[in-house]
């Protein structure tokens, strides 16, 4: 597809989905939004696996940091739920950089050691401060009756309130709450996408793809190696940790379940499926994930680990490039063919066709 | 006595061709010199000779067409190749390299040989515990050598010797292989782009330019060639 | 004082296995430079196989050897089959352990569907008695499984210094183009590697079994943490340094979580996981291990 022909499908699909809440039912509109917070939290993981080039089996840890870090500040601090975010993405880029350091300044398969302890962790430290954190039950977003300490809840007043009533549609937009969370979902969604867009094709994505491919030339080319890998697992964590803001919005609970190594791998599966050296892949990839669930009867739900072990080396053996790269495979096949048969012989060298090639998947076949 | 005939080899690396069309001679203890520059294809011809990549043409060892064979089993014909950076194992000890390049024989053999190598390599017995990785670029040459040995092959590869070796180490190589040759009868090819000293121990040469082979003759009449001593002995 | 020497004796239960286990992580990463993030669910996976053979009258240490056998088979297929096909040691790394992440699951989920998701009864084999060390009751099973681990550190010093095979591995981790060129049999050595690797993580599953007198889904996977732990803390490349890693972490856990409050067992881990930074700052390449491995 030419770059026009692209921005054109993209804003018609905007269009299709932004009106699809007015039509369908609220339970569809949540899958929906569980779709949004799943491949943002992905997104995170494939800016680390497609760009840097290594592997965090620890994303679901931030996607628990985040939730939690909104929980607690909402119900127990008042803060509101746009702060709540920005505490939750700032705090998770800073835990990122802290555990990236020893692990980056390394390369080798040392992330995902230390990421894969970081993932098993999270749920035992949430027990271990079940105070403020509900322990191994988890809390509500929205306070059970009678609970919290009178006097506090006095003195927070209003903000408290505010806080207790939850993630609400403000009366303006004459939207149901879910309809209303599913567009500030999209929103935040289509800024971390264009987020990542932009840092991929600026100097220092580009110089990321560089420390990807060839360490040494990076270096040499004067990019500071480590620093970008550190600030890169950095602002992944904080992606990730958006996507718990989202969770925790979207479920009005958190639990130290719903954060375990299951989820880490889970975004890694949409990730890897999706495409993790496109943009768009993550998108893809957690479609897959949430429908593939929703669509396997709940009785047969334990085979799903089964299933998505088999998808991950079936992707890895037939399409390293996830489904996305499979696309941009089929598309310059067909390209190839159709320019070939209206210059039978004469066509330009296939290296020639396209002027703005995709960025190499370094899960592409050799 | 072992002979080998190379007959239009054509090898490269996926797409890129790198042979085209190869032949050269090569019998009993002679030792062959196959003379080029950098991206020639001097490597790629001892890889497609000892069968690390695919071919098209002939390579036959006493008439029998072993193009395409697996490295073992021109190992087992006799064919010794020493790879380009000498390809020491550079964490073990000198005498376990030698006992890995004497992985095909009996231990008994191993023995053996691995004494007559240390006996004539006298540095490589006083490092014999010591690891390769630790000795200098000449030390692990002639480990290479003494390795490839091991097998008691009756042809040896050799892979630019020379290269990353200072000129008086370099020296000290190449008389120790013409030492080595004159009292086994193994025959040498060995590819070089220090024409000067590979000339001195050469009893034929050939000139491999863009992966053809351009000229051939003695070493005498290679040396006295003024378009080759322009071009590779630096005159 | 009697308190201490049972944590110390308790954590060097603990430690065994994961020195054992990280054992074979460094078996596997020697010889091809390689991390199986399915070590543990294979090891798990294998202490059912064991199970079943015990449950249809086998004796004890015969279907322990059984285990062990097939975990050599899988893992020598495991190479054969995957591993070479996405290019071996001269592979993409990040898809090699992303499909060993996709074996991790397909083995966790599948011996739940195989065996059941609850644990199975499994028999201590060194019996359930008490011997009695300083005031302290030391389980004769410590006991026993150091036995058997100092047997193994033992033997494969032995294979891997003395015999033809263990010079094969050691040359095709030095040097994979040379060993071919000198006549090793790269891929089969590779496969042996591989198969070598997860039969001693089938014995450690079989002892972490009989020390829980259970086999259980889940029963490897904090074991396969501590064991990459080990592996961090000893060098990767270090037989030995996998053996003192996994003893040191098994005893700093046990130490750290009984005296030190703050942390208790509910962050049992959290230990661990904290050497592990400090050594990848400190000391990247690992107490015994060679620097090459930190920059690799």
């Amino acid at each position: 597809m030419s770059p026009r022909l692209r921005w054109a499908v993209f804003g018609v699909l905007l269009v299709v989905v932004a009106a699809l809440p007015q039509f369908v039912a609220d339970t569809f509109v949540n899958r929906m939004s569980e779709i949004l917070w799943v491949a943002v939290a992905a997104l995170g993981l494939a800016l680390v696996t497609g760009y840097n080039g290594q592997i965090s089996l620890g994303h679901g840890a931030f996607v628990g940091f985040g939730a939690y870090t909104t929980m607690i500040l909402t119900v127990d601090y008042g803060v509101p739920f746009a702060l709540a975010g920005l505490a939750a993405v700032v705090g998770a880029f800073v835990v990122g950089v802290a555990v990236g350091l020893p692990a980056l300044r390394i390369t080798g398969v040392y992330l995902a050691l230390v990421t894969l302890g970081l993932a098993v962790l999270f749920p035992q430290l949430v027990v271990r401060l079940g105070d403020i954190t509900g322990g191994t039950v988890g809390r509500q977003l929205l306070p059970r009756p009678g609970y919290g300490d009178a006097a506090l809840l006095e003195e927070l007043g209003q903000r408290r309130f505010l806080a207790q009533a939850g993630f609400r549609a403000p009366a303006w937009t004459g939207l149901a709450d879910d309809q209303w969370r599913f567009y500030v979902f999209g929103v935040l969604a289509l800024v971390a996408f264009l987020l990542v867009r932009n840092l991929t094709r600026s100097r220092v994505g580009r110089s990321l793809v560089a420390i990807r491919d060839n360490e040494t030339a990076a270096e040499v080319a004067g990019v500071r190696v480590d620093r970008a890998k550190v600030i890169t697992f950095g602002v992944s964590a904080g992606i990730a940790s958006l996507g718990g803001w989202m969770f925790a919005v979207l479920n009005n609970a958190v639990s130290p379940t719903s954060f375990t190594i299951t989820l880490s791998i889970t975004l890694l599966v949409a990730a890897v499926l999706g495409g993790a050296a496109s943009i768009v892949g993550p998108l893809v990839g957690a479609s897959i994930v949430v429908l593939l669930r929703e669509v396997i009867p709940a009785e047969q739900q334990r085979f799903s680990q089964v299933v998505f072990g088999v998808v991950l080396i079936l992707v890895m053996l037939v399409a390293p490039g996830g489904i996305v790269g499979l696309y941009r495979r089929g598309e310059a096949a067909l390209r190839r063919r159709w320019l070939a048969s209206r210059s039978p012989g004469t066509g330009p060298d296939d290296s020639t066709l396209d002027p703005t090639p995709d960025v190499p998947t370094p899960l592409q076949e050799a | 006595m072992i002979t080998l005939e190379v007959r239009d080899l054509v090898a490269g690396y996926g797409p890129v061709r790198v042979l085209e069309g190869v032949s050269l001679d090569l019998t009993g203890g002679e030792v062959v010199v196959v003379l080029g520059a950098n991206g020639a294809g001097k490597t790629t011809l001892l890889r497609a000779i000892s069968g690390m990549i695919p071919v098209q043409g002939a390579v036959r060892l006493d008439g029998v067409d072993v193009a395409g064979r697996r490295p073992e089993a021109l190992l087992r014909k006799g064919v010794a190749h020493v790879p380009q950076g000498r390809g020491t194992f550079n964490d073990l000890t000198v005498e376990e390299n030698l006992r890995v390049g004497g992985f095909t024989r009996t231990s008994a053999e191993v023995a053996e040989d691995t004494e007559r190598w240390l006996d004539l390599f006298p540095r490589l017995r006083e490092r014999r515990d010591q690891r390769a990785g630790s000795m200098s670029g000449g030390e692990q040459q002639m480990l290479a050598i003494a390795r490839a040995l091991m097998s008691r092959p009756s042809l040896l590869l050799l892979d630019e010797p020379s290269l990353g070796l200072a000129p008086l180490v370099t020296a000290d190589v190449f008389s120790s292989i013409h030492s080595v040759v004159g009292e086994l009868g193994t025959g040498v090819l060995v590819v070089e782009q220090n024409a000067n000293l590979a000339l001195g121990i050469a009893d034929r040469g050939y000139v491999l330019e863009t992966g053809s082979i351009v000229s051939s003759g003695t070493a005498a009449e290679l040396s006295a060639d003024d378009s080759i001593r322009r071009a590779y002995l630096g005159v | 004082m009697q308190l201490f020497v049972q944590r110390v004796f308790d954590g060097l239960q603990a430690g065994v296995i994961y020195a054992i286990l990280a054992l074979a992580i460094v078996v596997i990463f020697r010889a091809s430079g390689l991390l199986n993030f399915a070590q543990g669910e294979l090891a798990m996976f294998t202490t059912f196989i064991a199970w079943t053979f015990l449950d249809a009258g086998v004796p004890w240490w015969a279907a322990t050897i059984l285990a062990a056998v097939v975990g050599f088979g899988i893992g020598a297929l495991l190479y054969r089959l995957l591993i070479v096909r996405l290019g071996g040691p001269a592979g993409n790394p990040l898809a090699i352990v992303i499909v060993t992440i996709g074996l991790f699951l397909i083995l966790n989920d599948g011996a739940g569907i195989i065996w059941g998701a609850n644990p199975a009864k499994v028999p201590r084999v060194f019996g359930d008695g008490r011997v009695e060390v300083l005031g302290a009751g030391i389980s004769v099973q410590v006991l026993g499984l150091l036995g058997v681990l100092a047997l193994l550190v033992i033997g494969f010093g032995l294979l891997f210094q003395r015999t033809k095979l263990g010079l094969a591995l050691r040359a095709v981790t030095s040097n994979q183009e040379s060993a071919g060129l000198a006549g090793v049999k790269v891929m089969t050595t590779l496969m042996i590697g591989w198969g070598l690797a997860s039969a001693i993580g089938a014995l450690a599953g079989t002892f972490t079994a009989s020390q829980n007198a259970s086999v259980d889904t889940n029963m490897m996977q904090v074991a396969l943490i501590y064991a990459f732990a080990a592996a961090t803390l000893g060098g990767f490349d270090s037989p030995l340094g996998a053996v003192v890693g996994g003893l040191i972490i098994g005893l700093v856990s046990e130490l750290v979580v009984g005296y030190v409050d703050v942390i208790g067992p509910d962050l049992r881990l959290l230990p661990g996981f904290v050497l592990v930074l400090v050594v990848l700052l400190v000391r990247p390449q690992g107490l015994f291990g060679s620097a090459q491995v930190a920059r690799a």
